[in-house]
């Protein structure tokens, strides 16, 4: 296996743009990453696309508007999960020795796609017709934390106040405003305990990466970043009265992921994560091993995840402040990590960031434990 | 009126009339809602449709204050777990009374979800469940 590095990065801007399509969006990002990783683009050798709502041709769309045609593309969906997907399989294009460089670009556009005003929900699923939909899941959930851990409805607002701060440093983000307590608590219910300001708002937005070979890094950049790990699973199958706060199959593709990197939890320096809902970063602490079992709300409380805490968990803004078009957060993800790492962060730089974790899950299948798709990777200075 | 299933193989006519139904594999035991093809264990084809229990106790619930599927809300939901081991999920039924507690008793009934044209224009009426307290009158409820 060979050692894979990440080139370039990019985003656009994420925010409602009914203007423009989710093909414009990730021709920006695609752009970015091209610009930023300082090649011309005609030496991408493969393609992957991600784009969650609409989109069997996103690839090839965004590509033709970079000068990239005729090389092998790929249209990637795995809900929220489809940007680190994306990645993945490059990652893997290149660590395996089939492709030298590659570009992954993950875009949506809700406000123009057909979810618009919706709550997201599974289709065509069972617990989809009975009513089901992403708040109302993660809420169920939240519930418990209260009842098993002792949450009060101040520490689910916790993630989302903490980001939106953290939004604020971010030249990107949709929301650039703080929230206070009061602010949240009193926002309306969307589906209780979890309310609006607690909920990440519909986004249209695109982010893109390049990956390549240790030889090609060399010749581009000093900035050598790693992709360490990379590693996708899916839902397993619901097992009697499961514990559901806490994802089991996140927690097991962590320590997977810190086995294969030769490290611990206590090593990463800044995580970027799905906050989609305020409450979920909560438990996420424990998943991925920052703290033990039944310490998460005390772990959180005690500034430990803040932007200058001991681990600083989505110091972009994450999903809550800034943004969430589906397909691009897996990558925007990963993008945030490198650069963390490359010391490029700006006013939301963690210092000395060395060693990175990029997580995304995502979708909803009755019958398995949601999400049902997700990833993790580790990237290293 | 006509009427269709929410949903395709998880409410059967047995005896007494309509009633919830899982699968049962005959190798190794495993339950599963909805019935599955291959066992999710053991991947075995040997499974037979049981009845589920018809009450089960409430572990998680929310309300939503968004339409979600074809329902007005404000919608009550919740994960009942019932005495086979599996978890369900369903709109709850409760009278205004009636306080939500985790760990209460409820029971499956088989009711109307919805209405909905069908190609003529004329009204079907799909059948699925709620889960309502036990002892609670049931004025959706669908015997045979």
């Amino acid at each position: 296996m060979r050692k894979v590095y990440v080139l370039g990065v990019g985003q656009s801007m994420f925010g409602k743009y009914k203007e423009l399509l989710a093909t414009e969006l990730g021709t920006t990002a695609a752009k970015a990453a091209i610009k930023d990783a300082g090649i011309n683009p005609k030496k991408i050798q493969v393609a992957y696309g991600s784009r969650a709502i609409e989109g069997n041709t996103a690839i090839q769309d965004i590509m033709k508007n970079v000068g990239v045609a005729e090389i092998e593309m790929n249209n990637v969906e795995n809900a929220c999960g489809s940007g680190i997907t994306a990645t993945n399989l490059l990652y893997r294009d290149i660590a395996y020795g089939i492709y030298d460089i590659g570009i992954a670009v993950g875009t949506d556009s809700m406000s123009t796609s057909n979810l618009a005003g919706k709550v997201l929900a599974p289709q065509k699923d069972i617990d989809g017709y009975l009513g089901i939909s992403m708040p109302s899941y993660f809420a169920l959930i939240a519930r418990r934390l209260m009842y098993d851990y002792g949450a009060t409805l101040e520490d689910l607002a916790y993630p989302t106040i903490k980001n939106h701060i953290n939004g604020c440093l971010n030249p990107y983000s949709m929301y650039k405003k703080r929230l206070t307590i009061e602010d949240v608590l009193a926002s309306p219910i969307v589906s209780d305990p979890i309310k609006v300001l607690e909920c990440c708002p519909s986004t249209d937005g695109a982010a893109a990466v390049i990956l390549c070979t240790e030889e090609i890094a060399r010749q581009y950049t000093a900035k050598l970043i790693r992709m360490e790990t990379s590693i996708i699973r899916s839902g397993c199958f619901d097992t009697p009265q499961r514990d559901i706060v806490g994802d089991r199959v996140v927690a097991d593709m962590a320590n997977a992921s810190y086995e294969m990197a030769g490290i611990g939890p206590e090593d990463i320096d800044v995580i970027e994560l799905h906050d989609a809902f305020s409450p979920e970063e909560i438990w996420a602490y424990e998943t991925l091993g920052l703290c033990k079992k039944g310490e998460a709300i005390s772990f959180m409380k005690s500034g430990a995840v803040d932007l200058g805490g001991k681990i600083p968990v989505n110091p972009s803004g994450g999903l809550l402040a800034l943004g969430h078009p589906i397909a691009a957060s897996g990558i925007r993800v990963l993008n945030e990590i490198t650069l963390q790492l490359r010391g490029e962060a700006g006013e939301h730089q963690v210092k000395n960031a060395k060693t990175g974790l990029a997580q995304m899950v995502g979708g909803y299948v009755t019958g398995l434990v949601a999400p049902v798709a997700g990833g993790i990777q580790i990237l290293t200075r | 009126m006509e009427r269709r299933m929410f949903y395709s193989g998880v409410i059967s006519e047995r005896e007494g009339g309509l009633c919830v139904v899982g699968g049962k594999c005959q190798h190794c035991g495993a339950v599963s809602y909805p019935q599955k093809e291959m066992c999710h264990q053991c991947a075995s084809e040997s499974i037979i449709e049981i009845p589920l229990s018809p009450k089960g106790k409430l572990y998680s619930y929310t309300t939503t204050t968004r339409p979600v599927s074809n329902f007005t809300p404000p919608v009550v939901l919740g994960y009942v777990d019932l005495p086979e081991g599996v978890r369900m999920f369903g709109p709850l039924d409760l009278d205004a009374d009636t306080e939500l507690e985790i760990g209460m008793e409820l029971e499956i009934n088989i009711c109307e979800l919805w209405k909905e044209p069908d190609a003529n224009g004329d009204d079907v009426s799909v059948i699925g469940y709620r889960f309502k307290a036990v002892n609670q009158l049931e004025p959706g409820g669908i015997r045979l």
